[in-house]
This record gives structure tokens, C-alpha cells and sequence, in this order.
């Protein structure tokens, strides 16, 4: 398989979104201080879901890297 | 009591002794004891616990899962994160077997034959843990975390190290990782391996979170993983055409054999969009996955977070996941591995582990949380999970449905 592409579309990934946006000033910030705008809303019940997949299809991973361990009956 | 909240009580009673004697600076610090506890019932610190029943239909798997999870904030710069995990697994599960019915028998045996997958049964339980530390210094935050997992058949120890830096104002975050695990899969009876066997997984991430606006967050990551050692699993087997077969029912089978390297490439996107006119917010994501087993995957994910009032919030998600199969998947495969003068060619790599095949899963459900007290969240969900075969071969029986239920608390403190 070829990395090159796959290598620059992980820099464009990092690199993109910094780009061309308009700054969020921290007395703007009141919505994303809600509980339903935090990427870490329900961790439990993301790891359970995570676990759920990776035992039952081939593909997993994406959002972050760590844990570990099977269980993957 | 927080140091801040000391120095602002100490401040209170020098200004309050002087107009109003002893009594009003009782009361001030009565006052100033309530509104500390306040202040805390709203912090970010808390304790989690969540039950959930992940039960197949039709006798396959069932899984009960306890979860205990704390976060603590201990000073400025570091916050504490643990959990521990406790399965209790049961039930039957696919042996690698075509149904009865569908196996190419040089002599087909006699009478009715079964349609389903045969199934055999297995019982474990498995504990894990995990420890992180976020370290704090300006824009720079650095996440070590240690985990270990451990049931009769596998032992898997696990590091990882994670880096966020603040940019552009908080406007932007970017995300470094790093992950080790490194894993012994068990021998027993049960399995086709003899002797212990290890495994060792390395995953790294790059990525960031960006605000688009007030109301919207993206969030971009690209991780590459690589496995290498015994990647089998030990319990599934392969059906070749030419071994001979005397119960169909119970057939005779070869340990798969799957390539001891593999390497993945992961891009990811989400946006979390909040909804003012609704208040509501909406996260969808998608998900490419390749790798070098041939499996190229799609996975899009909807959730929806509803506020309703200021304590309730329901959450309906939907999930679609397709993946093409690994190039050496096949139900049964041609020749005898045993017959040394066989002429039929046996491939190199060889698996009829469903989970390879070309197929897509649904899951969709909702949970509802609750803020019943200021210190405490209840919060109850039911999901459907649903695999489907999408290549015509591989009997649907062997594809599991499931349905998840969960119940779960939190404690701020």
C-alpha cells in the first residue's frame, strides 16, 4: 500500500483547520461550555460502544490512541 | 475547601469583624461556607459507575459489564483519570465452521443437515484497568496513561502518551499520540495454539480540534497502527474440502492462519454542532479505515444530544459501518492441509472468521441522562446492534444482532 497520500492527507488533517477560521473569543464561548458540546460527554458509554465494535468488525480506532486489553469474544 | 475559596473567607471576616461583631461574621462565614459547597457540587470532578447487558439474539454471546470511572482535578496543572472494568462473558460463538447444509462434502453424509453456523460455547470473566495523568504547563498538555487487561486466555499490558497543544487562542488544539500495548493470548484445551503466543499493537495519532465558530467544533485525526506476532484467533477454525468429515454437525478444523503483520490507516472527522433554536447539539463523524489485510472500511456516526429543561438530556444515535473482506477470507477452502500429496494448492493465509467477511452493521438507540440533584446524574439507554453479510456466501446465520442496555449513575464532587 502506498503511504505518501495517506501521510499527507494526515498533515492536511492537522494542518487544515487551523487555516481560514474566525477567532472565537472566550466571552463567545457559551454554547460550547455546554455539557452537549463536550467531545467527552458520556466516556463510559463511548468506551463501551468502542468495545462493542472492535470486537465484532475488522476495523477499529480513529478517535485516539490508548487503552488496550481484549475481550474480544 | 479550595485555597481560593480560604483566602476569599479570610478577606470576608477582616471586612465583616470590625462593623458587625462575632454574630455577622458568623453569619458571613456560614454564608461563605454554603456558597463553597455550591461551588464544588458544580465542579468537574466525579465518580461514574455503568452497568450494561450486551445480549445476542438466539443463545450467542451475552456480556454484562460493570464500569467504575473517577476524574479528579488534584491541582491546576493535573487532573487524575482512573477506571477499572469487570466482564462477565457467556455464550456460544461461531467456530469457523459453514452450516452443515452449505459444506462441500466430497460424500455428503445422510439425513437433514443444519443451516446454521455451529457454535461452540465459552464462559470467561476479564478484568482491566487504566490510569491516565493530564499534566498541565500553559498551552501544553501531556496524558500518560498505563492499562492492563486480564482474562484466562489473554493478558494484555498497555502504554500510551498523548500531547494537546493550545493554539491561535484556544481556538485550535493540536493532538500527538502514541500507544504500546503488548499482549500474550493464553493457551487452553479450547484453543487450536499449544503453547502461549504474543502479540504486540503500536498505534500513532496525529490530529486537531478546531473552532469553526461559537457554536461548532471540528475535529480531524489520522492514526497508522501496526500489529505484529500471533494476530489468529485461537478459537476459530477453517474447514478445508478434502480432510475427511465424519459429524457434520461437529466438523473436523485447522487453526486459521492470518499474516503475523498488519498495518492500518485511519482518517477521522467530526463536527459537533450546537443548535441554539433546538438547544440541541448534533456530532456526526466518519470514519476510513484501510489496511493490509485488503479491508477497507466506511463508518458514519449521528448523535444527537437534546436538552430538555435544565436537568434532562436525550441522546438518539445512529451508526452505519461497512467493511469489504480480508483478502484470504473464504468460508472452506480447497485441498488437505494433512495430505502432504495433495495436488490442490493450500494458500499461504487462510480465515473463515465472519468478522472478515464483507459485511455492515447497525446501531442505533438512545440513552436519557439526568440531573437529579446538583452532585448526581442518572442515566438509562437500549441500543439495537445489527451485523448483516453483504457478500452472499457466508451464511447470515453466522451474524450476530444484539441488544445493549445500560444503566448508569455519576457523582460530581
Amino acid at each position: 500500500m502506498k503511504t505518501r497520500p495517506l501521510l499527507a492527507l494526515a498533515l492536511a488533517i492537522g494542518v487544515l483547520p487551523t487555516v481560514g477560521c474566525q477567532q472565537v473569543k472566550p466571552w463567545q464561548r457559551g454554547a460550547l461550555a455546554e455539557p452537549i458540546m463536550s467531545a467527552d460527554f458520556d466516556p463510559i458509554g463511548t468506551q463501551q460502544n468502542e468495545h462493542i465494535f472492535f470486537s465484532r468488525e475488522a476495523a477499529s480506532g480513529g478517535r485516539g490512541v490508548g487503552g488496550g486489553g481484549c475481550g474480544c469474544n | 475547601m479550595k485555597r481560593a475559596d480560604a483566602k476569599v473567607l479570610k478577606a470576608e471576616l477582616r471586612a465583616a469583624a470590625p462593623r458587625c461583631g462575632r454574630r455577622g461574621a458568623a453569619l458571613v462565614v456560614a454564608a461563605s461556607l454554603w456558597l463553597a459547597r455550591l461551588n464544588r457540587a458544580a465542579g468537574q470532578d466525579h465518580a461514574d459507575y455503568r452497568f450494561e447487558n450486551y445480549q445476542e439474539d438466539h443463545g450467542r454471546m451475552g456480556i454484562q459489564t460493570q464500569t467504575w470511572l473517577f476524574e479528579k482535578t488534584l491541582r491546576p496543572w493535573l487532573t487524575l483519570r482512573g477506571q477499572a472494568v469487570y466482564d462477565a462473558i457467556s455464550g456460544n460463538t461461531p467456530i469457523g465452521a459453514p452450516p452443515p447444509s452449505q459444506t462441500k462434502y466430497p460424500f455428503p453424509p445422510p439425513g437433514p443437515l443444519s443451516g446454521s453456523v455451529p457454535t461452540a460455547y465459552l464462559r470467561d470473566k476479564r478484568w482491566a484497568g487504566e490510569m491516565e495523568a493530564t499534566l498541565s504547563y500553559g498551552p501544553h498538555h501531556l496524558t500518560p496513561q498505563f492499562s492492563y487487561s486480564s482474562e484466562h486466555d489473554y493478558i494484555s499490558f498497555g502504554g500510551a502518551l498523548n500531547y494537546s497543544l493550545d493554539l491561535n487562542e484556544k481556538n485550535t488544539a493540536l493532538n500527538l499520540g502514541y500507544a504500546h500495548d503488548s499482549d500474550s493470548v493464553l493457551a487452553n484445551s479450547k484453543t487450536y495454539i499449544l503453547r502461549d503466543q504474543s502479540k504486540d499493537t503500536d498505534k500513532f495519532l496525529v490530529g486537531a480540534n478546531q473552532l469553526l465558530g461559537p457554536n461548532t467544533v471540528l475535529t480531524g485525526a489520522f492514526t497508522f497502527g501496526e500489529d505484529s506476532g500471533y494476530l489468529n484467533d485461537p478459537y476459530r477454525g477453517v474447514l478445508f474440502d478434502d480432510y475427511p468429515q465424519g459429524n457434520p454437525n461437529h466438523p473436523n478444523l485447522f487453526a486459521e492462519q492470518r499474516p503475523d503483520h498488519r498495518e492500518s490507516y485511519i482518517p477521522y472527522a467530526s463536527v459537533l454542532q450546537y443548535v441554539k433554536p433546538l438547544h440541541g447539539s448534533l456530532e456526526a463523524s466518519y470514519r476510513f479505515y484501510a489496511d493490509s489485510y485488503g479491508i477497507f472500511a466506511h463508518t458514519l456516526g449521528l448523535t444527537w444530544h437534546q436538552k430538555i429543561g435544565s436537568r434532562l438530556i436525550v441522546s438518539p444515535l445512529f451508526r452505519y459501518y461497512e467493511q469489504s473482506a480480508a483478502d484470504f477470507y473464504g468460508t472452506q477452502f480447497p485441498g488437505d492441509p494433512s495430505n502432504p500429496y495433495s495436488t490442490v494448492k493450500i494458500p499461504t493465509y487462510y480465515s473463515a472468521d465472519y468478522r472478515l467477511s464483507h459485511m455492515e452493521t447497525f446501531t442505533y438507540g438512545a440513552e436519557v441522562s439526568a440531573r437529579v440533584l446538583s452532585w448526581l446524574t442518572l442515566d438509562v439507554g437500549f441500543k439495537r446492534y445489527e451485523m448483516a453479510g453483504l457478500d452472499g456466501v457466508t451464511s447470515p446465520s453466522a451474524y450476530a444482532r444484539a441488544s445493549i442496555v445500560t444503566v448508569g449513575t455519576r457523582v460530581w464532587f
